[in-house]
């Protein structure tokens, strides 16, 4: 436990092991079974989620019902509604196991106690959410100007095992294509190889 | 679409700890009933089941895996915090709400050495004083602000009465 987290944040910042000792008390480790849920829509998102081990999905549900995946979130990643997360307004994401995960949650009292007490974290969280934002960019404009073929080439490189792990229609749904256009792209893919 | 806490249950069931732990199956918590030979617990488990198939109950024999997967923790009919039992669950139980629930109808004052003792050995648990009168149903309940919060938020949603009370130190 914690030694992937540490791992991660020292790849960012510079801290020593009381710091860290410290940093550990603020974390709520849980275990989490496929299919259940961390956080559900109409929720406020209280907790920002590392992934130690396992792999969530990031969701939101349309009018009609059908599932938007926003992201998969795999381990050594986070997983949250930061919107909801900062400032405490009920959420529009749904968080689910798809496999069973070991996850270590934070709450915002305890990030806040964290960036005030080393403020080291700081450039950490900050790191972060620039990463974040890159990638929610990278997704936006993907959506409106790549291929079918080029998001799905790009989801392979982002996530090289995720084929294995996730049932083809998640995949669809990530990427905003059908399921038969998937599946047309993998046969395309596959015999120019 | 309300995702609600798991609540690990640690102690002996009897009757004031069953109806409990039936209501908050009824409710729909998860709820993880950790017992290595409690044959009255697991029987419980299994007329849960029986009575609302929905329920999300299960027993664990593990305290530790119990309490990994739990939000909350409760310890009821006076389950003593041994030493030795504080060091297997500590790392898991990190900033989780621990619950010392004891059932009584006199109105008599809380484990206090308990949480006390509770409070000193996982002190990065939140720690909350809880006292259920089977009789009245209802459900003295003291401890941190926001772990209090959700302590009677459950406790509520079970159709119990709730009553705040200062934490009691000594």
């Amino acid at each position: 436990m914690f030694e992937l987290l540490k791992q991660k944040i020292t790849e960012n910042i510079s801290i020593n092991e009381d710091e860290f000792d410290f940093c550990k008390t603020l974390f709520q480790p849980k275990k989490l079974r496929k299919k259940r849920f961390l956080l559900g829509e109409g929720d406020v998102c209280k907790y920002t989620a590392f992934v130690e081990k396992g792999l969530l999905r990031s969701f939101i549900i349309d009018e009609d019902g059908a599932e938007h995946i926003l992201q998969f979130s795999l381990q050594g990643w986070w997983a949250a509604d930061l919107s909801s997360f900062l400032t405490g307004e009920p959420s529009s994401y749904n968080i689910e196991a798809l496999e069973d995960c070991e996850l270590l949650l934070i709450t915002k009292p305890s990030w806040d106690t964290l960036l005030e007490r080393i403020p080291a974290f700081e450039r950490y969280f900050r790191i972060l959410i620039e990463k974040n934002l890159i990638v929610t960019q990278g997704r936006l404009i993907a959506s409106f100007s790549n291929t079918a073929e080029e998001k799905y080439h790009k989801l392979i490189q982002t996530f090289p095992h995720i084929l294995q792990r996730v049932p083809q229609h998640m995949i669809a749904s990530y990427l905003g294509i059908t399921r038969e256009t998937l599946s047309r792209v993998r046969k395309q893919m596959a015999s120019r190889k | 679409m309300k995702v609600k806490e798991t609540i690990a249950f640690i102690g002996k069931a009897d009757d004031s700890s069953s109806s409990l732990i039936r209501k908050l199956a009824r409710k729909n918590y998860p709820l993880v009933l950790v017992t290595k030979d409690d044959p009255d617990l697991v029987k419980l488990s299994g007329q849960i089941l029986d009575e609302t198939p929905q329920a999300d109950v299960e027993i664990i024999d593990c305290v530790k895996e119990g309490c990994w997967e739990a939000d909350v923790i409760v310890l009821a009919n006076a389950v003593t915090p041994e030493p030795e039992w504080v060091e297997n669950i500590k790392a898991v139980a990190t900033q989780k709400i621990l619950v010392y629930l004891s059932f009584t109808e006199k109105d008599a004052t809380y484990p206090v050495e308990m949480t006390k003792a509770l409070r000193w050995l996982m002190p990065h648990s939140k720690v909350v004083q809880a006292r259920l009168n089977p009789v009245s149903q209802v459900v003295d309940i003291a401890g941190e602000e926001e772990a209090v919060a959700t302590v009677i938020d459950i406790f509520s949603n079970t159709d119990y009465k709730t009553i705040l009370k200062p934490f009691i130190e000594t």
